[in-house]
């Protein structure tokens, strides 16, 4: 329902007993009047506005003809003051029945106003009342939410404001940087809520963390950025050498390591530390979407332009990410059909929805990743080598964990102390046993496999001190079978672990085997191949175990 | 392994300082003592924890005593030898490296001045990762593990031997005996075999004190000291530091019934308008910004002096002096339920439970 302001609620008023109607200030000044402006009573008439009148609600007041510059066809029938309020004189409404005199020039009406009439002009002008209060509390409102909005977002404490039900009212920007929403606050630690009450009726609550000053400005904000890369690695540091310098710049980058290396978080790096750091970060895994949908996905489509579409159509996330990054994620299993449009997006710059024919400029950075050999896939045709050489700019190759042995302590450190945060645990360590364990295993999953590793020991454990005994069952295998059979990690040993005519390897060993050869599918063929069975036989006995 | 050369003293003079987090001894007359001594020592090995014999023996030495006079005495480093000769034929086994009980303050020089002249490897760990005032505070304490023997020798080279089980009354045995002999001594102790070792020490904190220090004579600007700071401190298994305030000291009051003193500053750059106060009972143990917990013990609550950019313990500050307040986090052996009964903020007497830097500043680190 439209909502009626009180300039709306006086003409319809006025429209409907066919009078003026003026609305005066507690000062007497004109707020608003109906009509056109051939009566101006910019001030109410003095005398009305005189202390010592005493306003009575059927009080008849008789205001001069050439006050109101009435001409000589119309007369003055009625004239009603009602006061809004007793203590501020002058605030109130003038009601003005001006009526044409007939063809002789006389007053056709009577002018004693009915009872009924003045009570019906008290309750109108209260409703109108109402209606002033309501919108200078809106105005009010407005005032105290803009000022909310202005002062919340001087913060560094993220703020949240819920309603009694607790709905999301409010949220300011640190919150926002934070990416905090309803459902993942209760991750954020050290949140503080407060509750409002009117009396003994909750109204709503907000939700608080305590501030982290910014240092430095934005010399900090680089520092803060920096504090997830954990490394003591040469190739580390030579890495965070390259990011800084090309994050100034629009460059597209190449980022190229082993699944789990943690490219994402480098990407977003890149974007943190660039002029685009306050625009949109976003990301998308080619590998991840149906090639049919890929497109679609990429560039937007236009309403209805294929069957299941959205009638109002989609933006792409080249769109999403104008003005600020798109980090296209596994790039080298994307399909040869939308590496040309990749291509020609990568020269041309502006995307054309599916089933569109308009052109969208965009003005993207663009960070493409890939575990793939993109240069094995060139040769074997799966991979356009124009597009290779558009996104091949700045390569950055992430090393694989298993060659920074000296980052795994610091790493399992970092994460533990995250994991037991998160999940409000005393913290923990690990045995110098486990520690070395872990030190000692392969991690075919990188970073990633350690977090998980890191979490999952974090939630299985409730002492002090994780030991080997805490660690997931595959890495305590590993262990035990490195200590029955020490020489395994060399290959020639790997041979003896091929399965004998009776039977196959154990779960055990077949876990060390896919440590050694791998997880990927290329290497599952190998281990097959190696142990002399079908690569479906091997995904049988592995589902087994799993 | 490593060798630390001339080219390590001061660094680790520096980074003994930042460690000692306001406390742990003046290691000014030390660093003259190291000087001289690696003038004609020309290299110590250092060993990683993962290189130490497991069958072999190591021991620990230091120097323990009230601060002042450990700051104004002008060691020789043959005294804790005296206590090193004793602790060897007490268990009757040679003795294949040393290493400190607190790399931090005096006892990162006095220990490499001993191992220099006892031409005896150093480890690269030891057993608190910063400075602490009492014996048990230790993880030899937390792993349950006894400092037996304790042999100290006094200025006089004359040799004590303690045998105590309870490290509580090791630690009040050997105050006693202290303040009888010039509130000094020199010892050797935790004779320990490598296999064990490897299980109670904190790794690679020798190295992390001459990373630290190295910083400090890098650079000269407060930015890329800070800067390099956190880098190095996030590649520890400590953490990352973090800029706690910058500003003025305007007051240095003792509050006799708790034995602390505190430490009032005015901010100034970025910190205009706002306070931080600190609490100290010879280390840093917990710092308020406005009246709110910035950092508390195990942390550590380290100054540096802004105008020189050399790290200071609470000895050297005076009202006027503009200092930057860094928080480091204690390694993580120490933030553990069991070790915060030991080095907890209610081990000093401070009511609340502690509350970590990464929890004060989640969205710093992560």
């Amino acid at each position: 329902m439209r909502k009626i302001s009180s300039q709306d609620f006086l003409n319809t008023v006025a429209q409907g007993l066919n009078c003026r109607i003026y609305s005066y200030s507690k000062k007497g000044f004109l707020l608003r009047a109906t009509g056109t402006s051939q009566y101006n009573l910019d001030f109410l008439p003095a005398f009305i506005n005189d202390a010592k009148t005493k306003f009575l609600l059927n009080q008849h007041i008789t205001i001069n003809s050439e006050e109101l510059s009435l001409d000589n066809k119309h007369f003055l029938l009625h004239e009603v003051f009602v006061p809004l309020t007793e203590l501020e004189k002058g605030f109130g409404l003038l009601w003005l029945f001006i009526k044409e005199k007939d063809q002789q020039g006389k007053k056709t009406e009577s002018h004693i106003l009915s009872e009924d009439k003045l009570r019906l002009l008290q309750t109108l002008s209260h409703i109108y009342k109402v209606l002033i209060t309501t919108e200078d509390m809106r105005e009010e409102i407005s005032l105290y939410r803009q000022l909310l909005n202005f002062t919340s977002n001087m913060l560094a404490n993220s703020l949240i404001l819920y309603d009694k039900k607790e709905n999301i009212l409010f949220y300011n920007n640190a919150a926002k940087k934070m990416g905090i929403t309803k459902n993942n606050f209760k991750k954020v630690l050290d949140v503080n809520t407060k509750d409002f009450y009117q009396g003994n009726k909750l109204l709503g609550k907000i939700k608080y963390t305590s501030a982290h000053k910014e240092l430095l400005g934005h010399y900090n904000n680089t520092i803060k950025n920096f504090n997830k890369i954990i490394g003591k690695d040469p190739q580390t540091d030579k890495i965070v050498t390259i990011i800084k310098q090309v994050a100034a710049t629009d460059t597209t980058v190449l980022l190229r390591g082993e699944s789990g290396t943690g490219k994402e978080e480098y990407a977003k790096l890149i974007h943190n530390l660039s002029p685009r750091q306050n625009e949109p970060f976003v990301a998308l895994n080619c590998a991840a979407i149906p090639e049919n949908l890929l497109e679609s996905e990429l560039f937007g489509y236009e309403g209805g332009s294929f069957t299941g579409a959205k009638k109002e159509g989609n933006i792409g996330k080249f769109q999403l990410a104008h003005n600020g990054t798109i980090f296209l994620d596994e790039i080298g299993d994307m399909p040869l059909t939308l590496q040309v449009k990749l291509l020609r997006f990568l020269q041309e710059r502006y995307v054309e929805p599916v089933g569109s024919n308009k052109k969208i400029p965009i003005d993207v950075r663009i960070i493409c990743a890939t575990h793939q050999n993109l240069e094995e896939q060139i040769q074997l045709g799966e991979f356009r080598e124009d597009l290779f050489y558009r996104i091949n700019v700045i390569p950055i190759t992430i090393p694989s964990l298993h060659y920074r042995k000296d980052d795994i302590e610091l790493l399992i450190t970092y994460y533990v102390k995250k994991f037991c945060l998160l999940q409000k645990k005393d913290f923990m360590t690990f045995s110098y046993e486990s520690m070395n364990t872990l030190k000692n295993y392969n991690w075919p999953g990188n970073v990633r496999e350690l977090m998980n590793v890191v979490e999952y020991c974090v939630t299985m454990t409730n002492k002090s001190v994780i030991s080997n005994n805490d660690l997931p069952t595959y890495m305590q295998s590993e262990r035990k079978f490195n200590q029955i059979n020490t020489e395994i990690t060399s290959p020639p040993h790997i041979k003896q672990m091929k399965p004998n005519k009776t039977g196959k390897p154990s779960p055990q060993e077949l876990l060390i085997l896919l440590d050694k050869f791998g997880r990927g599918t290329e290497d599952k063929k190998k281990l097959a191949q190696h142990l002399n069975i079908s690569l479906a036989t091997l995904y049988r006995w592995l589902a087994k175990i799993n | 392994m490593k060798y630390i050369d001339q080219s390590w003293i001061k660094p680790l003079y520096l980074g003994s300082i930042f460690l000692g987090a306001g406390g742990g001894g003046k290691p000014d007359n030390i660093l003259l003592l190291c000087q001289k001594i690696f003038s004609k020592v020309l290299t110590v090995p250092l060993l990683d924890i993962e290189e130490l014999a497991e069958d072999k023996v190591y021991a620990a030495t230091g120097l323990v005593g009230s601060p002042e006079v450990v700051d104004d005495f002008f060691c020789t480093g043959q005294e804790s030898l005296e206590a090193l000769n004793r602790l060897s034929k007490s268990i009757n086994s040679p003795l294949a490296g040393l290493f400190t009980l607190e790399c931090a303050g005096v006892n990162i020089l006095y220990p490499l001045c001993v191992a220099g002249l006892a031409k005896l490897p150093l480890i690269n760990g030891d057993c608190i990762g910063r400075a602490f005032p009492e014996l048990q505070m230790t993880t030899f304490h937390l792993n349950n593990q006894a400092l037996r023997p304790f042999v100290f020798s006094n200025t006089e080279k004359k040799v004590y031997e303690f045998d105590d089980k309870d490290n509580f009354m090791l630690e009040l045995n050997i105050r006693h005996i202290l303040s009888q002999v010039d509130n000094i001594g020199f010892f050797a102790t935790c004779p320990t075999k490598g296999k064990e070792l490897q299980k109670i020490l904190i790794p690679h904190t020798f190295t992390l004190a001459y990373e630290i220090g190295r910083v400090f004579t890098t650079y000269t600007s407060y930015e890329d000291m800070l800067y390099n700071l956190i880098k190095t401190t996030r590649n520890s298994i400590y953490g990352a530091c973090i800029e706690l305030f910058i500003g003025t000291v305007q007051q240095i009051e003792n509050i006799e019934h708790k034995h602390w003193q505190a430490i009032y500053l005015k901010g100034i750059k970025d910190y205009q308008e706002e306070t931080l106060q600190i609490l100290t009972q010879n280390e840093n143990l917990i710092a308020y910004k406005n009246n709110k917990l910035a950092a508390m013990v195990p942390d550590l609550i380290s100054m540096i002096d802004i105008d020189t950019l050399k790290p200071i313990n609470n000895n050297t500050i005076s009202p006027g002096m503009n200092i930057a307040v860094l928080g480091t986090p204690a390694p993580l052996v120490w933030k553990t339920k069991d070790a915060l009964n030991i080095v907890g903020p209610q081990c000093f007497g401070y009511k609340s439970p502690y509350k970590s830097l990464e929890e004060l500043y989640f969205n710093y680190y992560y």
